[in-house]
């Protein structure tokens, strides 16, 4: 999923950058009047804001924050802003799904191989949790000390996390352009206005033919997040995808993907991997319940949406 | 436990961008570079652009700057590298996904990219849906970024990446 720009001839001064970033490309792209020195200042301290999110919540480096966590399990640790509130819009994901989100599956991906840093090549095991069964109900958050404790032995994975509030703190030190847009590997924000001065056109990329778009979406000062398994296949089991739901011990609940229409990236991003997990049974609903939009291609093909989505169409 | 509000992730969210943001945490550390690929990883040093019609307007604007007004910002993306930076040589670069991996050799003759080569291939899908397209379009642009366009699969990554390496190695 990208945001695209439109054959029209561009009616304003843009300036787009790309950036290899928390494993995957991001984009990004200021439009509007101003100096061009000025804008690159701009994307270059949304992208150093996307690194310090991506130091302290990545899964595959030792020495991020969440790692270092792990490695201390019954202990009460201090952390930053950015893990506390990641890991608390994780538990509180996991709380309304019943488990089907679970940020403590980390260890489950580390064993099908998806343990790797993409900078380093350097692999990730936390082998102390392998007999701890442990759940987010383990985890315990104190926020009048930004401390947490891990009751039991765990590899956290705040994946369908981070990235969103990477974007969405990325989107704070845009603010003031005419329009932005960021895409960081399908996790998409846009804001105010495209180059043709419009609202920005987002693709939905089509689980079956990644080469398509299944729909393209019109929208501003929202994100799109699309979840799915139909691209990361784990290297040392290929039938094991890279999401995965512990209470059913299913990665497959019927979806091919799932995208989220929302006010905040991260808000999209973590609903869209928990509508996923959900499955055509309540996906669309639970994403209803939370006041959003979703779009979802099913195992079949069938695209289904929930009925505020149709807004967005383009 | 938690002092959870279960109702409204939306309230959640919200409070957690703004309470990140505004505890300044995020310029107050010491370590500025801890990434330590950010600055190095800008790219695009011709094309300032996504579009397909490219404003003349914003590519001949960048050039000066680029070499202008240097803030000292230690991730300041004004520093990309021009073309005519890389050291004459020939470089390789991997790039990898679970399902493969693909190697590439880079061609640098006279500060410029001269060549890009697939020399190993274990990728899924046939070589020939990036080759030689991908190839041809980094010669051309004389960048590793090759253009994401909508749908752009794991296939242009993987090499773009692979090319990013080779780059990174030729840097003066």
């Amino acid at each position: 999923m990208i945001a695209e720009n439109s054959a029209l001839p561009m009616e304003m001064a843009m300036e787009a950058e790309s950036f290899v970033l928390m494993g995957t490309i991001v984009n990004v792209w200021v439009v509007g009047p101003g100096p061009l020195a000025q804008k690159r200042r701009s994307i270059a301290r949304a992208v150093e804001t996307m690194h310090r999110v991506e130091n302290a919540c990545s899964r595959f480096d030792e020495q991020s924050e969440l790692r270092q966590l792990c490695q201390r399990p019954g202990q009460a640790v201090e952390v930053s802003p950015i893990l506390f509130h990641a890991l608390e819009i994780a538990i509180t994901t996991s709380e309304l799904t019943a488990g089907a989100f679970d940020p403590t599956v980390g260890r489950i991906l580390e064993l099908q191989g998806f343990n790797q840093n993409y900078l380093t090549g350097q692999t990730v095991s936390t082998p102390s949790a392998d007999d701890s069964f442990a759940s987010y109900k383990d985890i315990r958050l104190c926020k009048a000390s930004h401390s947490v404790v891990l009751d039991k032995p765990m590899a956290l994975d705040l994946g369908a996390v981070a990235k969103g509030l990477a974007v969405d703190l990325a989107a704070k030190e845009l603010e003031g352009w005419e329009g932005f847009a960021i895409d960081a590997g399908g996790d998409c924000y846009v804001n105010g206005r495209d180059p043709t001065g419009e609202a920005w056109t987002v693709g939905v990329e089509d689980p079956r033919d990644p080469t398509r778009s299944k729909v393209w979406l019109k929208l501003s000062q929202h994100a799109v997040c699309t979840s799915g398994n139909y691209k990361r296949i784990a290297p040392k089991n290929p039938g094991f995808p890279h999401l995965y739901d512990p209470v059913h011990g299913r990665s497959d609940p019927g979806f091919l993907s799932m995208s989220v229409v929302a006010p905040l990236t991260v808000l999209a991003d973590v609903l869209a991997t928990a509508a996923f997990l959900l499955g055509p049974g309540s996906g669309l609903e639970f994403i209803e319940s939370q006041g959003l939009a979703a779009l979802a291609v099913v195992n079949n093909g069938q695209t289904v949406m929930t009925s505020t989505m149709k807004e967005y169409l383009r | 436990m938690p002092n959870l509000t279960r109702s409204s992730l939306i309230g959640l969210c919200t409070v957690a961008v703004t309470a990140i943001y505004s505890a300044g945490y995020l310029y107050t550390e010491p370590s500025v570079q801890a990434g330590g690929l950010n600055s190095s990883a800008a790219v695009s040093p011709l094309a300032s652009s996504h579009a397909p019609t490219r404003s003349n307007a914003a590519s001949t604007g960048a050039a000066p700057a680029h070499s202008a007004k240097s803030e000292g910002h230690a991730t300041d993306p004004k520093k990309t590298l021009p073309a005519s930076t890389y050291r004459d040589g020939l470089y390789t670069g991997a790039g990898s996904n679970p399902y493969g991996t693909l190697t590439v050799a880079v061609r640098i003759a006279q500060g410029k990219i001269a060549s890009v080569r697939i020399t190993s291939y274990t990728m899924h899908y046939p070589q020939s849906f990036i080759d030689p397209q991908m190839p041809d379009e980094v010669v051309k642009m004389q960048t590793w970024r090759v253009y994401i366009v909508s749908g752009a699969t794991a296939s242009s990554y993987n090499f773009a990446e692979a090319v990013y390496y080779a780059l990174k190695k030729a840097k003066v």
